[in-house]
């Protein structure tokens, strides 16, 4: 975890199995842009601190009752609450994120995190309130039409699904390659430019 | 999905967990895929899109062609898939709210099964509000569902 202070509170959850795949890359350009600019920025690898995504038994029973009692998650569920900027980082497989940070949301974006007083009667809890930016850098094997055709699930998942339950002011970003399994060095270079100029203008 | 998988995922041999390998086996023949989940945070659960990521690699639910890297089907056999999934949220907020999972199987698996094949997409919103009888009506509108395609 890095921190600098001054500018916003930048959390950077990033999930590819992969240290020296192009998504780690984005990544670290990402981490060292926002912190050039000012802010101070907490990275969260979910790959590297072996996150555990499936939920147990044991853990679904006890987060439909009492906030979750699993110190690991607890770390994650502060970072959230600390940060007003969340990017986050991971390839599209299957038109969806990854089942790591699926995992992620799953375990963190439930009652704890979103409010104190959890009630399974609620539909959707309490917000985030202090999630006023939501950006999405993603890479796609395959191509825009072809993600158009099976529905951006993931893109629906996160900027709908997930953005209600952030500050109602939220921004959000989408910022998207595409045809990354034939792309040259020049593309990749490129939208790594495109991504830094966006999330630190 | 691993490290270790990810790397492989390329090569000839993309399965490399046995527990993976059985998975691919039994979906060799099958003529009907059922999905059964609850839809939690607007999408299927980890452990469900990790069965997607990690058993529908190259060789299993499809081919890519060496050259052109097009995708080849692998599950043409397929010829109806079902997803039966639970909501707290009402249809509306499951509509606005982006349904992942039915993205997933509806369109993304949908390109490589059967061309004819179908999707039943069969949710059951407002869980927690839901008393028995609409649960029974509910098992009961599944049952209906999935039998009467056979």
């Amino acid at each position: 975890m890095t921190q600098r202070h001054l500018g916003n509170h930048c959390l950077v959850v990033h999930a590819h199995p992969v240290s020296e795949s192009f998504n780690t890359a984005l990544r670290n350009s990402v981490v060292e842009g926002l912190l050039a600019a000012g802010n101070q920025v907490c990275s969260v690898d979910l790959y590297a601190e072996g996150f555990e995504p499936v939920l147990s038994d044991q853990e679904w029973t006890s987060q439909l009752g009492l906030p979750s009692t699993r110190p690991d998650l607890t770390k994650h569920v502060e970072h959230l609450r600390w940060c007003n900027h969340l990017v986050l980082i991971y390839p599209t497989w299957w038109s969806s994120t990854p089942a790591m940070l699926k995992g992620w949301f799953d375990q963190i974006w439930v009652n704890d995190a979103l409010s104190t007083h959890p009630s399974a009667t609620v539909n959707i809890p309490s917000r985030l309130d202090n999630v006023e930016r939501l950006s999405v850098v993603t890479t796609h094997g395959s191509g825009l039409i072809r993600n158009y055709l099976q529905g951006f699930g993931g893109k629906r998942m996160i900027l709908r699904g997930l953005r209600s339950l952030c500050s109602r002011q939220c921004r959000t970003d989408w910022i998207a390659m595409y045809h990354l399994d034939t792309s040259t060095l020049r593309q990749r270079t490129r939208f790594m430019k495109r991504v830094q100029s966006r999330l630190t203008p | 999905m691993s490290e270790k998988e990810h790397r492989a995922y390329h090569s000839d041999q993309p399965v490399v967990d046995p527990m993976v390998a059985q998975q691919a086996e039994l979906l060799a023949n099958v003529e009907i895929l059922i999905f059964i989940y609850p839809t939690w945070l607007f999408g299927m659960p980890a452990i469900m899109k990790g069965w997607f990521d990690r058993v529908l690699v190259p060789s299993v639910a499809f081919e890519l062609h060496p050259s052109t890297g097009k995708i080849e089907p692998q599950l043409r056999h397929v010829r109806h898939l079902i997803s039966i999934t639970t909501s707290k949220s009402a249809w509306w907020q499951n509509w606005a709210f982006g349904n992942a999972g039915r993205w997933c199987v509806g369109r993304t698996l949908r390109f490589l099964v059967h061309p004819r094949a179908r999707h039943t997409w069969l949710c059951l919103d407002r869980i927690d509000k839901g008393n028995e009888n609409r649960c029974r009506a509910f098992l009961e509108k599944v049952e209906r569902k999935v039998t009467s395609r056979k």
